[in-house]
């Protein structure tokens, strides 16, 4: 569960603007810049 | 019904607890099992779904899905993991785990 | 807490779609750091009928890439003081998480984790199959090659996160609606500023400077409303718990070779699951919660094989939850709209994390 800490990276950049590197690297843009990412292999369950 | 009355004994939930969760602003069966744990041991609901319908009624709380029953699941009967699993060994389509571990590398 | 009566307002900054754990969670730090914000949290159900209500309650920095391993830290992090600051019981157990590997690929696949979480500096430990026994005497691991084991991973019940976020969040002020479907979302100005138009199924209507997409799995349905497509899809996940037992076991317990995962609650129940490569009945491109036997068979075998003395444990419950799923699986569902006329340049509006 990743929703406390990402909880605060969104609400920072919801407040000020600043941008955490994972918000960055999570950009939607990336599928439609086809932009090679390291696929997480685990994935549990 | 007194406040202290048991609506769901398996997990020890009482009408005093279900009041709360009404007054918390939850107002049907599936949010009150959330909020309370009623329903979610060993009977499912078997037990405390007609309690719980009972109280929601008196206390007037309305509305057309508040007194719909939380969601059946399985096991309808109780059955062991052990002859579940003893069921996967005889079915091929399910690889037993002790046979020749692959790891998949992906 | 979240209401199906609460009133809102007729323009905010922020309206927050879906009352997950990932929402409400932003809806509570935001009001935080920014009171003066007017934020709206709009969930179609109730507020744990989602993902965030049908998980197992995993909570591990043992990920295999290094930008999930430290944020994982982080959540690990907060959840240490997080009872107190939300002022609930979120039953959060750190018992560690004990992975196996019974192949030489597996094998590989941990030592090359370990190292991963030694350059963000997550203390996760190598094992011998020895160890892995002291730690948990009742496994079989008679087929283990290695296994890790980190200390700080650890299990919660996923229901309190969210009522913990939602109450605080609304006592900040923030609205949070329950039962209350979004039929329209477009692009809309007010007061100078651009921004949204939201229609709900009730009949009403907000404005929303900014959205935030927090469905999860059902996030592509907000998304085709805006015209955006992304490759996020729902992957069904199955699960069961047993009936309860007297506390036995610390850590959560993966089996990497069949994805088969088991912990024990602190309500004494087994919770546990295994990978299905193919998801009975087929891949949807919306959500769905059934179970299967499939499923059920697959985790008993696995499950009585690592653990023995499951095979007299009787199931009490079987369900399933959605997995967000990108092509990379890296998050890709909490997308925020912001500012849409400096985005057209992809998938036509500006979308964050």
């Amino acid at each position: 569960m990743m929703a406390p800490a990402v909880g605060r990276l969104l609400a920072a950049y919801l407040h000020d603007g600043t941008r955490h590197p994972m918000l960055e690297r999570w950009r939607p843009e990336r599928f439609a810049l086809g932009q090679s990412q390291r696929r997480e292999d685990m994935i549990i369950g | 019904m007194t406040t202290r009355t048991f609506i769901c004994r398996c997990e020890d939930v009482t009408v005093k607890d279900c009041d709360a969760a009404i007054e918390a602003g939850f107002e049907t069966i599936e949010e009150i099992k959330r909020f309370t744990g009623m329903g979610t041991g060993p009977c499912q609901g078997r037990e405390c779904m007609v309690p719980l319908c009972t109280l929601l009624q008196e206390r007037g709380v309305e509305g057309s899905d508040a007194l719909a029953p939380f969601t059946a699941r399985p096991p309808a009967a109780q059955i062991s993991l052990g002859a579940l699993a003893d069921g996967a060994r005889e079915s091929t389509a399910i690889p037993t785990p002790t046979s020749s571990p692959e790891g998949e590398d992906s | 807490m979240g209401r199906r009566d609460a009133p809102l307002p007729e323009a905010v900054d922020l309206a927050i779609i879906g009352g997950g754990v990932m929402g409400l969670a932003t809806a509570y730090e935001l009001s935080k750091r920014a009171p003066e914000r007017r934020i709206c949290v709009i969930e179609g159900s109730y507020l744990v009928s989602g993902a965030s209500g049908r998980n197992g309650g995993g909570v591990r920095s043992q990920w295999g890439d290094a930008g999930n391993v430290a944020i994982m830290r982080e959540s690990l992090a907060i959840c240490r003081g997080l009872a107190q600051t939300l002022n609930i019981n979120l039953w959060f157990r750190r018992g560690g998480y004990l992975f196996l590997a019974r192949s030489d690929a597996s094998a590989a696949r941990l030592a090359r984790n370990i190292a991963v979480h030694r350059s963000v500096g997550a203390p996760t430990e190598q094992l011998t199959a020895r160890e892995a026994k002291e730690l948990v005497p009742e496994l079989d691991v008679s087929n283990v090659r290695a296994a890790t084991f980190n200390s700080e991973d650890g299990v919660v019940f996923p229901w309190p996160f969210v009522w913990g976020y939602a109450s605080e969040a609304s006592a900040r002020g923030v609205a949070i609606r329950t039962h209350t479907r979004v039929t329209g979302l477009g692009e809309a100005r007010h007061a100078g500023h651009d921004g949204y138009d939201l229609t709900l199924h009730t009949g009403e209507s907000l404005w929303a400077r900014r959205v935030l997409n927090a469905t999860g799995a059902w996030s592509p349905v907000l998304n085709e409303m805006l015209g955006i497509d992304l490759p996020n899809r729902p992957h069904r996940h199955e699960i069961i718990s047993t009936e309860p037992l007297k506390p036995f076991l610390d850590p959560l317990v993966v089996d990497l070779d069949s994805g088969l995962y088991f912990s024990q609650s602190t309500r004494g129940e087994i919770v546990t699951g295994v990978t299905m490569h193919d998801v009975p009945g087929g891949e949807d491109d919306r959500v769905n919660l059934g179970t299967s036997l499939e499923f059920l068979e697959r985790m008993a075998a696995n499950l009585t094989a690592v653990l023995p003395l499951a095979r007299a444990l009787h199931p009490v419950r079987q369900w399933s939850g959605p997995y967000d799923i990108s092509p990379t699986a890296t998050p890709s569902s909490v997308a925020l709209l912001d500012t849409p006329t400096s985005s057209r340049c992809v998938a036509s509006r500006v979308m964050d994390s």
